[in-house]
């Protein structure tokens, strides 16, 4: 288990990391999601013993992972900016990473890089940007690693290589156990692996949770009555947001699904439609009762998915 | 929880980083030394072979054949070293060595142990190169393997020391320049401020005798500083001492142990950062500006201690420096940032920059006072030791301590007359100081260095000039004592520290060395007084014997006349000049017979065999302080110039030398002799050699011998 | 045999556990029948394991399998009461439907013709 306690981590004067707690047990596979200086490398490095904490603890097991080895030699960590030694080819990596980490599978990496058709003599500097990344994953899970970390490493990945390493870690995860944290910049990238997920924002954890429960515990519920009515009507429900026009209503209700519907069928609307909600949209509505924004936050990428007024 | 220190398959990794740079360097410095000994294969071989003879097999020293070992711990140490720890410099690299299953002071300690086993490939495989290239050479080459061992031992000592210096300085910064910067300054900042510290206070200080001051400020102490500065002033390199080494090998240690603190201490975060804390920042700007502050702190030290005022050349010269100092410590942002706030924050230490001069100032001139202060009284000396400074022996222009004084100096006089003397050449130096300060050195005096030994037993040591009654009364003292007999009596004959060099015959290494022998048997013999006044009095020599004994790393040396007046020196010596061009004078005895009764046969056609000779040398009897010189150009041979004395004269001689007798005669010939012969067997053959020694038993005075023999029975 | 769609607005967890109750009602998923591991079904569909535990552990709860130590998830042998409760909610469903269809003037008789063509082979 990965255990974090107060973290705290300050570069000369300004905090990085304010306080975090944090909770992965084993087996999880935790998503990580904030902007660009929300704190998330910062955090991936303290929990890999790169950086040393100012204030709090990080244990995994119940062991501080600064400077020891024993702990370390069981986690793997691919960066955002990845590191290979100068000219080198995979197989000199291979040689180096096999010459640090006790449990490095030699096997492994012969068929990894058969998987990804990576030639291991080339040199890494003439690999493009997305085979270099590919080469560093590699690496990390050719270590056998219990904990893996990876740093922004899907962002962008094409989706044949997502699928591939999403695969080779789902399948650490069944076999042992394995433990994994991704971060990313965009919840896209995180949700249909992870299932636990937290939102990182100047610092601190603003929203944790299970992936499952976000999904499940808002739904769109979209009403429409003959009669005049109004927001009063739905009483009753725990409304996140609601949205009227003229006869039709749409409603984001937190809470369990069967009964609230139970309830609202008895209220006999001439339409019912019950939506899940995508995880974007799931987000924006639980920062927003948090106060945050999700622009602000995470910022939009795409076609943005917000409610359209029907 | 069980933590390595060292990891085995990291230190490999090392090994490999480093392999490229290691082998570059370890190619360099053999290259070096083969071409080094082809070189002197070669000059050798143009110089002529009978002059070779002399002079095979040649003693070279380990700096001759390692000559550029130097840069292995001034250059190659440190850029090992930064180029192991390049990757404290760059975010990328920094982070991934700090992500790894090892401890700080695992993947520390590893490294440098990689650094160090290149360092030592390097100087071991330049030594291994140097030796070999020497032993395919055989016969010309002699050189101590042990000497060779001890030199490179100093250099891997220096070594560590500056790869270790490196490596604080990745530790502590983040930049690869100002790595750079921090190594220079961790290696040579520190001696430099002492040394120019120690030396503005041993210059003005007349008595002070900076040699022999402890050896934390004694610069030979510091190898790397002291081989860079014989390198540069093109000295010959000092001998190896273990003191130096020792001393060089514990400072890389503490290097070591700091680099290590500072490693475990360091954030992955400062990658990048030239200081990465402010405290760093201003400690190199306020050392880089004290160095400079150095030469204004000696001449206000300088004008403090005389009592000289300062001029208005001296006044400016001191405010320039200062201004150029302040302008060094802002240096950095000036270039840098250029941002006022930048420029503020830094005055705040800029305040230290006066306080430190302050300090040194009174620092220097505090160790002045205290040195003049030391004026004891002649009871308060348990003894002294002396070093005579006026009695230097020069050779070929080395200058080297005299064996004789190296060995007198060890001796404790204790015969108060002596000491009384010796309380009052300090006393009446410490008087005259003001005059010295000035540059007036008055004729009078004998300069010597004369160790104090106090009733603590703590010896003081002072360079005190004597007037000439002190002086001898010091000298008796010291030849009072029988040690001081047997210095001069009993020359040293540990052969393997000593090397023998005649500055005009040619021996030889065996022949030198039984040259060497009778000369012991001579010292040993002989009445003290006559010995000591053939070393010291101008006698006159036909030669002279340069012996230098090298032990514990110093070197002295001594020179003895070759005279009849050291009667086993002297018949040793002829002897084994005649051994040696023993087969040369056979030829020629053979060639002037031959010319002789060929020249007497009336049918010998008239190109054959004309023989010319030409003669140098001296004529001298015993006891005589002088000799005759002369030099002539004979022909004595040919139907056409006969000249039957002159080649009488000459087999004479030839047949004397060849009897080696010198114990006999009342004359001495002192020849160099060289002949052509021509003619229809030998063409063109020319024979020469020098120094034929003969004995000639004659009632004639060393004139009317010289007549007869130079000029013939005619006059 | 499953078909995940990653994209869909669906939970992959939900999407798992009604095609399992599809094919189970269907008769394709015969009781007794074992179900890929957890493990096999993860890398298969690269899906996060946890994700197939819990809808194996929903299941479960469901009465649609049983899990045995060491051998794996089969579907249960007794899968009546998955299906009574099944065909409960199907009902509600219907007279939900039928409610509407009331509201909005359909007649009985519009109605009952449709019951019987549905169940044509079987008698009234």
């Amino acid at each position: 288990m990965i255990e974090t306690r107060d973290l705290v981590k300050r570069f000369d004067k300004y905090t990085a990391l304010n306080g975090i707690n944090a909770r992965i047990t084993n087996g999880c596979i935790y998503g990580m999601v904030g902007s660009n200086g929300a704190g998330k490398s910062t955090f991936l490095r303290l929990v890999t013993g790169v950086y040393r904490p100012d204030g709090g603890e990080v244990l995994i097991d119940g062991e501080p992972v600064f400077d020891n080895p024993a702990v370390k030699s069981r986690l793997a960590f691919v960066p955002d900016d990845l590191y290979f030694l100068n000219s080198a080819s995979m197989r000199r990596m291979a040689r180096l990473y096999a010459s640090i980490y006790p449990g490095f599978d030699w096997n492994r990496f012969d068929f990894l890089a058969q998987s990804f058709r990576l030639d291991p003599t080339r040199p890494i500097a003439t690999f493009s940007k997305g085979m270099k990344r590919q080469a560093a994953i590699i690496m990390a899970l050719s270590c056998r690693p219990d904990y893996m970390f990876f740093d922004e490493t899907f962002d962008g990945l094409d989706p044949v290589m997502r699928g591939l390493v999403k695969g080779l870690i789902c399948e650490d995860v069944a076999d042992k156990k394995a433990t994994a944290i991704i971060t990313s910049h965009s919840l896209r990238e995180l949700e249909d692996i992870c299932d636990h997920l937290a939102l990182l924002h100047e610092g601190g954890v603003i929203l944790e949770s299970e992936v499952q429960d976000l999904k499940t515990a808002l739904f769109k519920v979209q009403l429409a009555f003959l009669e005049p009515f109004d927001r009063s009507r739905f009483a009753g429900v725990d409304l996140l947001h609601y949205q009227q026009s003229g006869s039709v209503a749409n409603l984001i209700i937190r809470g369990n699904r069967e009964e609230t519907v139970e309830k609202l069928r008895r209220l006999e609307p001439v339409l019912l439609d019950v939506l899940p909600l995508t995880l974007e949209e799931v987000f924006t509505y639980e920062m927003k009762k948090l106060g945050y924004s999700f622009d602000d936050v995470l910022g939009r990428e795409e076609e943005s998915h917000e409610q359209k007024a029907v | 929880m069980n933590k390595k220190r060292f990891d085995k398959k990291l230190y490999a990794e090392g090994l490999r980083q480093l392999r490229v740079l290691g082998i570059v360097f370890l190619g360099i410095s053999a290259l070096v030394a083969v071409l080094n000994s082809v070189g002197s294969w070669i000059s050798l071989l143009s110089i002529g072979q009978e002059e070779l003879k002399g002079t095979l097999p040649v003693m070279v020293s380990a700096s001759d054949m390692m000559p550029f070992i130097q840069l292995s711990f001034l250059l190659f140490a440190p850029i090992l070293s930064l180029k192991m720890f390049h990757f404290l410099t760059d975010r990328k690299s920094s982070d991934f060595y700090h992500s790894i299953p090892q401890t700080r002071a695992c993947v520390f300690l590893s490294f440098f142990a990689a650094i160090v086993s290149w360092l030592l490939m390097i100087v071991l495989g330049q030594a291994a190169a140097a030796a070999l290239s020497r032993i395919v050479f055989p016969g010309f080459f002699r050189f101590s393997a042990a000497e060779l061992l001890r030199s490179c031992l100093s250099a891997a000592a220096a070594g560590f020391y500056t790869a270790a210096a490196a490596a604080i300085a990745c530790s502590i910064t983040g930049t690869a320049f100002s790595n750079v910067i921090v190594t220079g300054l961790l290696i040579f900042a520190p001696r430099l401020i002492l040394s120019a510290i120690v030396g503005s206070v041993s210059s003005a200080c007349y008595v002070m005798v900076p040699e022999k001051l402890s050896f934390f400020f004694n610069n030979d102490y510091n190898l790397v500083v002291r081989m860079l500065s014989n390198f540069l002033s093109q000295r010959g390199t000092t001998a190896f001492s273990w003191g130096p080494v020792l001393y060089t090998a514990v400072l890389g240690a503490l290097f070591v142990l700091a680099a290590l603190l500072f490693y475990r201490k360091r954030r992955s975060e400062a990658a990048g950062f030239a200081a990465p804390n402010a405290l760093l920042g201003a400690v190199y700007r306020l050392t880089i500006a004290f160095i400079i502050c150095l030469i204004p702190i000696s001449l206000i030290f300088g004008s403090i201690v005389k009592g000289t005022k300062l001029d208005v050349m001296d006044r400016f010269e001191i405010f320039v420096l200062y201004l150029i100092a302040v302008i060094a410590f802002y240096l950095y942002e000036l270039i840098m940032t250029r941002k006022l706030a930048m420029l503020k924050k830094a005055t705040l230490s800029l305040l230290l920059l006066p306080l430190l001069n302050v300090l040194a100032i009174v620092l220097m001139v505090t160790a002045y006072r205290s040195t003049i202060r030391f004026r004891p009284a002649a009871d308060e000396i348990r003894a002294i030791s002396v070093y005579d400074n006026t009695d230097t022996a020069y050779f070929l222009g080395q200058s080297e301590e005299n064996y004789f004084e190296a060995q007198a100096e060890k001796l404790l006089i204790t015969e108060p007359a002596a000491v009384k003397a010796a309380a009052d050449g300090l006393a009446q130096t410490l008087d005259e100081l003001d005059e010295i300060n000035q540059g007036h050195y008055r004729g009078d005096r004998y300069s010597l260095t004369i160790g104090y030994k106090t009733q603590t037993g703590k010896t003081v040591y002072r360079e005190v000039r004597v007037s000439e009654a002190q002086y001898d009364t010091i000298l008796k003292g010291m030849r009072a004592l029988s040690e001081y007999k047997e210095i001069y009596t009993k020359l040293p004959d540990d052969s393997a520290t000593l090397s023998l060099a005649l500055y005009a015959g040619k021996m030889d290494a065996a022949a030198r060395s039984r040259l060497y022998e009778a000369l012991r048997r001579d010292a040993a013999a002989m009445d003290f007084d006559s010995w000591i006044g053939i070393l010291r009095g101008e006698i006159f020599s036909i030669d002279t014997l340069h012996v230098t004994k090298t032990e514990n790393g110093t070197t002295s040396s001594f020179n003895v006349p070759i005279t009849p007046e050291l009667p086993e020196t002297f018949r040793v010596y002829g002897q084994e000049l005649q051994t040696d061009n023993a087969k040369q004078i056979e030829e020629l005895l053979a060639s002037v017979k031959r010319v002789e009764s060929v020249r007497l046969s009336a049918a010998v056609p008239m190109d054959t065999y004309m023989v010319s000779a030409s003669l140098q040398g001296s004529v001298f009897s015993a006891g005589s302080g002088e000799a005759l010189q002369f030099q002539q150009t004979y022909q004595i041979g040919s139907s056409w110039y006969p000249n039957e004395e002159t080649a009488h004269a000459l087999l004479d001689i030839l047949e004397k030398s060849k009897d080696n007798d010198l114990t006999g005669g009342r004359i001495y010939l002192l020849l160099g002799a060289s002949t052509e012969l021509w003619g229809v067997e030998a063409y063109n053959e020319y024979g020469y050699w020098e120094q034929i020694l003969v004995a000639v038993d004659t009632d004639l005075t060393p004139e009317e011998f010289a007549q007869q023999f130079l000029w013939g029975k005619k006059r | 045999m499953f078909q995940i769609d990653v994209m869909s607005r669906v939970p992959v967890y939900e999407q798992l556990i009604s095609q399992i109750e599809k094919l189970v009602l269907s008769g394709v998923l015969l009781p007794g029948t074992p179900l890929p591991s957890v493990r096999s079904l993860s890398t298969a569909l690269s899906i996060n394991p946890n994700t197939i535990q819990k809808a194996y552990s929903e299941l479960n709860a469901r009465g649609v399998l049983s899990s045995v130590p060491g051998r794996g998830a089969f579907i249960c042998e007794n899968i009546d009461r998955f299906r009574r409760e099944k065909n409960q909610k199907k009902l509600q469903e219907l007279e939900a439907s039928l409610l509407e269809l009331r509201q909005s003037g359909v007649a009985k008789e519009e109605i009952l013709p449709l019951i019987s063509a549905v169940y044509k082979e079987d008698a009234l």
